[in-house]
């Protein structure tokens, strides 16, 4: 990470650019305004453009890595990881270019070439002792696509397969939304119009 | 910059706003209502985790240990709220300050209250829910706390016909959830309310003598106020109201920011405003059930479990509920961790699936509100843009350690295996240190008998400026230990009567529960 066009780079004005983009976007999660997408990161090999082959191939295993278990089809993160409506999209060429190289570096092997204990011992590297960009923009990514895949955000209906979350526009059948035995689990009340102070 | 009169300007359409719109455009007034957020109501809402749809109406404000969420919308909070509609107890009315004055001032009680609350609770129709409806998961919580010997009520609830697909906080696609889109807002439009949204005010300045000499002193008529607004549907035009009486119901964040941008126009402000913001201090904590108890479901039934022990409120002024968060907003506020792997990997990868797989029926989460005094505060930077603060951080961190001890204890006394509970902050990185994360800020423009000690008086009226109100969260001066919609809405429509009373105006006050044709009038 010393290279001197390096993004990730505490000095690179592109860098100090890309915290505060992340931090407005992850913010945005927790339901706050984001910060308009303004800086175009270029210092990578070229083909981690977005939407690249490259950067969705590794992408693609970086979702697989920090959510193990999902089958191809369920693997939308990266859809959001790339999207511009988030902070990651302006740094996911660099994500994926990091990855690449970290595998390489450890593995002389592509990120998604390697298997699943390699593969997280790499993103847990960089969280663990990655500089404070590094992991910030590290975190964001695992947060980002932890928040799509176990939210369904691409798709109001879909929920998620591994927590059982339905998404929206489906009922319960409403015997199981409550258990029909309702005196085993009533508690002591005290009030009878449940305002008891 | 254009011009434009009314009798009486509303800013925001919330709980505060709605219920001076309704009762002053009842009593014959001209009434204009501007709502800085978007249209919303029944037709639009999702049923989503699509943040770029939770954001166009949810807005956060954070700091390093307090993170306040509120809607901006037509409607306010009430579009997304999860119509949790209770009263303050009495305990909320008696809390005084480190000096040992009551924070509520004289005469703003619960009994003083409870007229309005009842008027209030016909409007919402609030009714405590049935036990056949109450979810999984608060009938488990309410069989934990049993078998500890401790009580548990049914809650209550502004809800009709709910069909518990649990996305409430995402706005009901079904019409059940009684929100101020079915109530106080087409009936304030019905009796001539104009209710404009994209509509933000900018300033509020009071107008100099000469402009309203002319009118007759205790005339509401009589334009006091100029407000500076910006109106969305007209381009973003500039737009100045005159208006005798201004109420402003923009919440605990808006009305706040809005005075202290009005600071330069308001001659008389108290120096008060943007202070004393409560929070309801609420901690949570998660366990794994034991096989001695049965599933619960984070997904299914209303979005609230419908349980609410006050078990621990006289001694320690905490409530306790059971939470079913929904995915987003729990990845947003929390990571949750099997207690026994490492911090830095187990919130992610396979350990994070393992715990998650369960998450919907074996793991129960519990929350509590609590009397937190009122130690945030609001300031505008030199942008202008909101600056949150928090004193009393030992105090608040002592009690954030206690509440999470008793709701430990409530989990391992009955067989859960208690998890990690991590804030996250702003960059979904942890938040070490005290956090609170709140939907239920009261008091940056709180009530006081006198101008040194808060922003507006025992009637909502700001201290110094007459016909210029404050009728929601702002003016309430505690934390409540119980959701706070119910008290704004019963002390805004306390605050609409005295302005009636005030101005010797006299309405129908009718109370029509929204969507049928019942109609009464309290005497
Ligand atoms: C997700 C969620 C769930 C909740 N669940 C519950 C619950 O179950 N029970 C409960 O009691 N409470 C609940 N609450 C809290 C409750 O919604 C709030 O206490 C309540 O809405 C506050 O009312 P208010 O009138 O103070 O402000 P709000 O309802 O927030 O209304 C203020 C309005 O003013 C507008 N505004 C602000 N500034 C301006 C300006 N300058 N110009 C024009 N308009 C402006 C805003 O856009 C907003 O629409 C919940 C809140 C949220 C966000
Ligand atoms: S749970 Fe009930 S009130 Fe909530 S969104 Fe569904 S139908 Fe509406």
């Amino acid at each position: 990470m010393n290279c001197p066009n390096d993004p990730f780079d505490a000095r690179h004005p592109n860098r100090r650019q890309a915290i505060r983009l992340l931090a407005g976007g992850i913010a945005a999660l927790a339901a706050s305004a984001c910060t308009p997408a303004t800086i175009i990161l270029k210092s990578y090999p070229e083909q981690y453009g977005r939407g690249t082959a490259a950067t969705r191939r590794t992408l693609h295993a970086f979702t697989a890595t920090v959510i193990p278990g999902l089958t191809p089809d369920e693997i939308l993160a990266v859809d959001a990881l790339e999207d511009p409506f988030y902070p990651t999209a302006k740094y996911c060429a660099f994500l994926a270019s990091d990855l690449d190289r970290r595998a390489g570096r450890r593995h002389d092997r592509l990120f998604f070439e390697l298997d699943l204990p390699k593969r997280t011992a790499i993103i847990t590297k960089a969280l663990d002792e990655g500089d404070a960009t590094t992991r910030k923009l590290y975190t964001g990514a695992v947060f980002l696509t932890q928040a799509a895949v176990y939210g369904g955000i691409h798709d109001d209906s879909a929920g998620c397969r591994l927590t059982g979350f339905p998404g929206g526009n489906h009922l319960a059948d409403p015997a199981l939304v409550s258990y029909p035995d309702t005196s085993r689990f009533a508690a002591r009340a005290l009030s009878r119009d449940g305002n008891p102070a | 910059m254009k011009l434009r009169q009314t009798d009486v300007l509303v800013i925001g359409s919330g709980f505060g706003a709605a219920a001076p719109a309704l009762r002053l455009a009842e009593a014959g007034l001209k009434v204009t209502v501007l709502e800085k957020g978007p249209n919303v109501g029944p037709g639009l809402y999702r049923q989503t985790q699509d943040p770029k749809y939770l954001m166009k109406y949810l807005k956060g404000l954070g700091s390093d240990h307090l993170d306040l969420v509120y809607a901006e919308a037509v409607g306010g909070g009430s579009g997304f709220y999860e119509m949790v509609s209770l009263r303050a107890p009495r305990v909320a009315f008696a809390q005084r300050d480190g000096n040992g004055s009551p924070l509520w001032p004289d005469g703003v009680t619960r009994e003083a209250l409870d007229p309005y609350y009842d008027r209030a609770e016909a409007m919402l129709r609030v009714e405590q829910i049935r036990a056949e409806d109450v979810p999984r998961s608060g009938q488990v919580f309410a069989l934990m706390m049993a078998r500890l010997g401790y009580s548990c009520d049914r809650a209550r609830y502004a809800v009709r016909n709910c069909l518990g697909s649990g996305f409430c906080v995402t706005g009901c696609i079904y019409g059940a959830k009684q929100s101020l889109h079915v109530n106080y807002l087409p009936q304030a439009a019905a009796a001539g309310a104009r209710i404009t949204p994209d509509a933000e005010a900018l300033s509020v300045r009071a107008l100099p003598a000469s402009a309203t000499r002319s009118v007759r002193r205790g005339d509401p008529r009589a334009p006091r106020y100029a407000v500076r607004c910006r109106i969305g549907g007209e381009g973003g035009a500039l737009v100045e109201y005159h208006a005798g009486i201004v109420v402003l119901g923009g919440g605990t964040v808006g009305s706040a920011r809005l005075l202290l941008a009005s600071r330069p126009g308001l001659r008389h402000l108290s120096d008060q405003v943007g202070q004393h913001i409560a929070f309801n201090g609420s901690v949570k904590a998660a366990g794994i059930l034991p096989d001695d108890l049965p599933d619960g479901d984070m997904y299914s039934g209303r979005s609230h479990p419908g349980m609410i022990s006050y078990e621990f409120l006289e001694s320690h002024g905490i409530t306790i509920s059971a939470a079913k968060p929904l995915p987003v907003p729990m990845i947003a506020t929390a990571r949750l961790r099997l207690p026994d792997v490492p911090a830095a990997t187990g919130w992610w990868g396979a350990d994070n699936v393992a715990l998650m797989e369960q998450l919907r029926h074996r793991v129960i989460v519990l929350f509590t509100m609590g009397l937190t005094p009122p130690v945030g505060s609001l300031t505008l930077d030199s942008m202008g843009a909101p600056q949150l603060a928090v004193t009393s951080l030992p105090a608040l961190s002592r009690y954030e350690r206690g509440t999470e001890a008793i709701l430990r204890s409530i989990l391992t006394r009955n067989g859960c295996r208690p998890l990690a509970v991590d804030a996250v902050d702003r960059t979904g990185a942890p938040q070490p240190g005290t956090a609170f994360s709140t939907t239920h800020q009261t008091g940056s423009c709180r009530m006081s008998d006198s101008p040194g000690t808060g922003v507006v008086d025992p009637h909502g009226e700001v201290h110094g400026h007459p016909g210029l109100f404050v009728s929601d969260g702002a003016a309430i001066p505690s934390s409540l230990a119980v959701n706070t919609s119910l008290t704004i809405l019963a002390n805004a429509e306390r605050i609409a009567d005295g302005i009636l009373a005030r101005y010797g105006l006299s309405g129908a006050t009718n109370v029509v529960p929204g969507r049928t044709a019942v109609r009464a009038t309290i005497p």
